[in-house]
């Protein structure tokens, strides 16, 4: 069985940015762009890397967790991935940056528009919905599980 | 108009069938059992199926102690940094730890590939992670050092 290639899966993610009207650049096999959520630690960045029959999104917070509050944000990130469906949140504990991660899986068959655009988007729409609260994890020492409580009633 | 989950139940019993793999079947979720080359020794795994997705879960058998979860949750933070399908998941009221993966295919049947590849990363992962895994429980392995262990 033969994987979609590359230059296909680019062809794929790039058709599906230019129908949202977003900027973005594109270097290799990675776009990259920059994207207001309505949520206090707006802006993030994405960055799509597209390889042989799959593509990752990465979508980055704008801010890192402090050192002193790394503990904290691990907690809230563990409770919010739990029941997760479509990817997860991820935090490099060396450096505190905090980041979405979705995986579209493709092999050789070409998705339609609404599964791509699902896997690009769920980053925005996760900090959309977590972002005041990990903020107040961080710089109003919320409790990492109420906050996070709080994120999925809303 | 996503691919009923009749269809997608279907499809993870063609592979499951397929592959020899004895399972149970409760409305429409499949659970069976895997053994590792692993000191977990085995994971209980359960495949839910939606309409046009399906999650797989790769249970330990094992969960976390109070006293042990912090570097639990530590370690597979680690892990999940980097890793590009899937991720790991505890429960911090009991410990629990579990792989997750998901195929999302909306109306589009997916490739026996992607099937595939989607239901056996979970126990893969269990088995890469799980004397690592072990070594934060049961031991005092720093949960960097440990996680690095398993990727070496």
């Amino acid at each position: 069985m033969s994987l979609i290639s590359q230059p296909a899966v680019m062809a794929v993610v790039r058709d599906y940015l230019n129908s949202q009207s977003w900027h973005f650049q594109e270097e290799d096999k990675t776009f990259t762009l920059g994207m207001n959520v309505k949520s206090k630690l707006t802006p993030v960045r994405l960055r799509i890397i597209c390889e042989e029959g799959k593509f990752v999104t990465y979508t980055y917070s704008n801010i890192n967790a402090p050192e002193d509050m790394r503990f904290a944000v691990m907690q809230f990130i563990t409770a919010a991935n739990y029941g997760m469906r479509r990817g997860n949140f991820e935090l490099d504990q060396r450096d505190g940056e905090i980041r979405y991660k979705s995986f579209m899986g493709l092999g050789d068959t070409l998705p339609d528009v609404d599964e791509v655009e699902k896997a690009v988007d769920i980053g925005i729409i996760m900090f959309r919905r977590y972002g005041d609260e990990l903020m107040n994890v961080i710089f109003a020492g919320a409790d990492p599980i109420e906050a996070c409580k709080r994120a999925e009633s809303n | 108009m996503l691919l009923p989950k009749d269809s997608v139940l279907k499809i993870v019993r063609d592979f499951l069938e397929r592959t020899d793999i004895h399972y149970k079947t409760n409305e429409y979720t499949c659970n069976f059992n895997m053994s590792l080359n692993s000191r977990l020794n085995q994971v209980q795994v359960e495949i839910r199926c939606y309409d046009g997705l399906f999650i797989v879960y790769a249970t330990a058998p094992l969960h976390a102690s109070p006293d042990k979860r912090d570097d639990v949750m530590s370690f597979i933070t680690y892990a999940n940094y980097g890793l590009q399908r899937g991720n790991f998941e505890m429960d911090q009221n009991d410990g629990e730890i579990r792989y997750k993966d998901f195929l999302s295919f909306g109306e589009v049947a997916p490739s026996s590939h992607e099937v595939t590849s989607t239901i056996s990363i979970p126990m893969l992962m269990m088995n890469r992670y799980g004397d690592g895994l072990i070594n934060v429980m049961f031991g005092n392995a720093d949960p960097e050092e440990a996680c690095k262990a398993c990727e070496q």
